[in-house]
């Protein structure tokens, strides 16, 4: 099962079991001094959880009808994204073509007559953790990016 | 824990009770005074009212806000850090969430906020 959406003209999916939830992209807080890639705010599931925009994060143009896909995992991360949908499977495609795709992407996967890229999850977070990396906190307190709190 | 809070540009803030020393009409200041600013929030057309902010070093300065709720009280495990990838900047100016009126409030840090110093007095 693959939970799938899309950026623009690019379909994009991620394993089921990686999503706690799909949310509407209602109550997302916007915050003075944000990551220019980073949507907001919002609370889910009793914590806090940071949006990141992903057309934003791809340089691409942000549509206004989206929703949140809650990632599962540390730290707390949601993803605004557009048409979430969900496919039970398919068949594992090369996708050699996109190296130079704005997001990680690592294959490819065909379902009936759709082809999604697949998101690379952990290089996503990587890619999150390098951006605001030993600036984030006064007086050269790094701390564990992955703390979740500050 | 207790709280100042208030609106700017229609979303909620707060500063930690220490932080604040009163609050002034927005006509009720030294026009000399030193002023605060929130990083990145769009400036209000229609403040109402100046808080008088405590800021690092024992300094006051004035912030203008839409609107003041004043002193309320959270509890402390209410207060939820940021993931740390959301800013990236050093100077941070939300040190924390809360849930407040079916959004989410955020606590500034004094130090954080851009301050405008006061002019120096004419000759």
């Amino acid at each position: 099962m693959y939970v799938t959406f899309r950026l623009g003209a690019l379909a994009l999916a991620i394993p089921a079991a990686a999503v706690d939830e799909i949310v509407p992209a209602t109550g997302v807080r916007r915050l003075p001094g944000m990551a220019p890639a980073v949507a907001g705010v919002m609370l889910s599931g009793g914590g806090v959880l940071g949006i990141v925009d992903l057309a934003l994060l791809a340089g691409s143009t942000p549509t206004d009808e989206r929703a949140v896909v809650v990632l599962a995992g540390a730290p707390r991360l949601g993803l605004l994204v557009e048409s979430p949908d969900a496919v039970p499977g398919g068949t594992d495609e090369a996708a050699a073509e996109l190296t130079d795709a704005p997001l990680p992407l690592q294959g490819a996967l065909r379902c009936a007559e759709s082809r999604f890229h697949r998101l690379d999850l952990e290089k996503l977070r990587r890619r999150l953790r390098a951006l605001p990396a030993g600036r984030r906190q006064r007086g050269g307190e790094d701390g564990d990016p992955d703390s979740g709190s500050r | 824990m207790r709280l100042f809070l208030f609106r700017l540009d229609a979303e909620w803030f707060a500063l930690r009770s220490e932080h604040v020393r009163g609050v002034l009409p927005r006509d009720g200041a030294n026009p000399g005074a030193a002023r605060l600013s929130v990083p990145g929030a769009r400036s209000s057309d229609s403040a109402a009212n100046l808080i008088v902010v405590a800021c690092p070093g024992g300094a006051e300065a004035l912030l203008e806000v839409d609107g003041v709720t004043g002193l309320v009280e959270v509890r402390e495990d209410a207060v939820q850090g940021v993931p740390a990838f959301v800013f990236p900047e050093a100077a941070v100016t939300v040190s924390g969430v809360f849930a407040w009126d079916g959004a989410l409030a955020a606590l500034l840090d004094p130090a954080g906020l851009d301050l405008r110093p006061a002019p120096p007095l004419a000759s």
